[in-house]
């Protein structure tokens, strides 16, 4: 190519893109404010982001509904709809806090870990015919407190809807779905629980918010948090699985919501928006901790964070690599990252002494996925960018006869691929099974993909399910839908 | 623990709102269009959380979107200049901005708005945003010989247009 017309090529774009400025685009959000017919439809909802937010017609007379969890209820910033809410959470805030204390984790008292034995499950059946014996199901898990087990512990077949008085919950584990969907109707969002073969359980469509989405499933089996934004604040739901009852609706204002704590998700994790802050809240929105935004020789903390299985201990990264850190927030090591990465992350318990770590080594995507020890010493190469790969892999799942990887990528080409005897090939997906899905989990050999129809959204979605090493699938789910795979053991 | 599920939008926007408006601009033209596109590009990523992969890779999302957004921006152009009977398709003059650039750069943008939409946004993502061959395929969902054979058709075009010596 002629070098003068690069030259000139990238000259003009720089002068071009010099023209926007801050202050320009301030001064265009100004001219535009004076223009701007309101908006009479109040529910769409936009993330609460400074100067963003001013881009939205004004709405003159809206009432500002806003809960801030640091001042007492009955403050004349409550809205009066959330006097009795905040009764009942009250109520409930000192039995779970009961509770907390006689537990032995959640607050951060250690305990031996798992053996590794017990992260990895085995296979879960894709076989329409129920096993005697479950196989692989952990025995404390998915059975809520007084339940009633069904008599016949049948598994709903692909595609058929039962009750969640049906869901047999000593079959519930590795392998099924959490899962939100709009089925249709003004207003109305269900909440599912699926099988492994595709057969859903209704726990509720009673919520009244459409925009409620599942965001975590405890890790005690037995509840799930729903998640909206409502205005400038973002609403959990606590939802008791075996009931469909709600057991908290709090607002944390402008925070992400990271999921629960370890091991019974009496608490939940949060990010504040303002400083990228991790803090504690109760799973009744109390808050009990501030982690530090940096460490001394760390930096600053990134996300996400990984709890290990008692609760004891929590992974986040960084620039310098990932630190693993006590509950409490006191740092416990830092492992570095490996030479010429920008940044890390714990991705997921390898088993219960190694993390897989995924760094990236450019400013865009390059990722590299490591083996890293949680007791120190040097990561171990995984899978990386190459001719062949010049994204790299984000993230990876074992499986019996090798291990997944999925290609870094945000919305687009990321395909999957296996990784087995040291070579890399791609996964051979079954006709009609689109490339580069974006992966769900993977339990045993099965893995559990969203087929997205489109990028990057399609009103065409489905969620399917293949065996790895078989290749037979399942339509999981038709349509579109959020889905959260049963919580790691 | 489940994955982190929400992806820190307000981090984001900070970062990298001012040059995602900037990409835009040199594929539509006017500001106020590019900072639209960019908006739009944040609500969509903010409503479709779940369907990016990994957090780290939000801002190639972004990028994808901005893109997908700047082009159906040009293509609603188009509509409406066919609707008003206009003689001519191509891009008219942008907007006066443009006019406080120096004439060579105004010459070498005018090029630039004569080329066809992807060979244009190549050429963006290569020669502004400095993106890698598999960094582009990956944003524009195409192959990395597809943005070779784009990026050399534009450029010999351009240089045609603009009477480079070679």
């Amino acid at each position: 190519m002629n070098r003068q017309t690069e030259d000139r090529l990238r000259a003009a774009f720089d002068a071009k893109a010099e023209q926007v400025t801050d202050e320009r685009l301030a001064r265009l959000t100004a001219e535009r404010r004076q223009l701007l017919i309101e908006d009479v439809d109040g529910s769409e909802n936009f993330p609460a982001i400074p100067g963003f937010t001013d881009h939205q017609p004004a709405r003159p007379g809206a009432a500002v509904t806003r809960l801030d969890i640091d001042h007492p209820a009955g403050s004349p910033r409550h809205a009066r709809w959330l006097a009795p809410v905040l009764a009942a959470a009250a109520v409930l805030a000192v039995a779970v806090g009961v509770t907390a204390i006689s537990t032995s984790v959640d607050n951060g008292k250690r305990t031996p870990l798992p053996p590794a034995s017990q992260v990895s499950t085995p296979a879960p059946s894709l076989s329409p015919t129920p096993s005697s014996t479950p196989s692989g199901q952990p025995t404390s898990n998915g059975r809520p407190t007084g339940a009633t087990s069904p008599a016949q512990a049948v598994l709903l077949g692909n595609g058929k809807q039962a009750d969640r008085s049906q869901i047999p919950w000593d079959r519930v584990g590795p392998g099924w779905h959490l899962a939100s969907a709009a089925p249709g109707g003004a207003g109305k969002v269900a909440v599912y629980l699926i099988n492994p073969i595709g057969g859903r359980y209704l726990i509720t469509d009673q919520l009244p918010h459409a925009k409620d989405s599942v965001g975590a499933w405890s890790p005690d089996g037995k509840r799930a948090m729903l998640s909206r934004d409502e205005d400038e604040d973002r609403i959990l739901t606590e939802l008791e699985l075996a009931t469909g009852r709600v057991l908290h609706t709090f607002a944390i204002g402008k925070r992400g919501f990271q999921g629960y704590t370890r091991p019974n998700g009496q608490a939940i994790l949060v990010v504040r928006s303002a400083d990228a802050v991790l803090e504690r809240l109760g799973a009744d929105g109390s808050h009990q901790l501030t982690y530090p935004g940096t460490l001394p020789g760390f930096g600053k903390i990134g996300f996400p964070s990984l709890y290990n299985a008692t609760g004891a201990e929590l992974l986040v990264g960084g620039e310098h690599g990932i630190a693993l850190l006590g509950n409490d927030g006191h740092l416990i090591r830092v492992l570095p990252a490996p030479a010429g990465a920008k940044t890390c992350w714990p991705a997921k318990w390898w088993d219960s002494s190694t993390v897989l770590e995924t760094c990236n080594f450019s400013d865009g995507v390059q990722y590299t996925l490591f083996l890293q020890p949680v007791a120190g010493g040097q990561p171990v190469k995984l899978a990386g960018a190459s001719t062949t790969h010049p994204l790299g892999f984000a993230n990876a799942w074992r499986y019996s006869e090798g291990i997944l990887l999925s290609g870094g990528a945000g919305c687009g080409p990321g395909r999957l691929e296996i990784l087995r005897d040291g070579v890399i090939r791609p996964l051979r997906l079954p006709a009609g099974v689109q490339d580069s899905p974006p992966v769900i989990g993977v339990a045993g050999d099965v893995l559990t993909m969203r087929q997205l129809g489109g990028c990057p959204a399609s009103d065409k979605e489905s969620v399917v399910s293949m065996n790895l090493v078989t290749g037979a699938t399942t339509t999981v789910f038709q349509g579109t839908a959020r889905l959260i795979p049963y919580p790691w053991q | 623990m489940t994955q982190s599920l929400t992806i820190d939008i307000a981090g984001l926007y900070a970062a990298h709102r001012l040059q995602l408006v900037r990409m835009a601009v040199l594929l539509v033209d006017d500001i106020g269009s590019a900072e639209d596109v960019v908006h739009d590009a944040f609500t969509t990523l903010h409503q479709n959380q779940d369907r990016v992969r990994e957090p780290a890779a939000a801002l190639g999302y972004l990028r994808t979107i901005v893109i997908n957004n700047a082009r159906s921006v040009l293509r609603k152009r188009q509509t409406a200049r066919r609707h008003l009977s206009l003689a001519r398709l191509e891009e008219a003059a942008p907007a006066d901005s443009e006019l406080m650039l120096a004439a060579a750069h105004q010459e070498v943008l005018a090029a630039v708005r004569q080329l066809p939409a992807r060979q244009r946004e190549v050429l963006t993502l290569r020669y502004w945003a400095n993106l890698s061959e598999a960094e582009i395929a990956q944003a524009l969902g195409i192959s990395r010989g597809a943005v070779k054979s784009n990026a050399s058709r534009g450029m010999d075009k351009l240089e045609t247009m603009l009477g480079d010596a070679r």
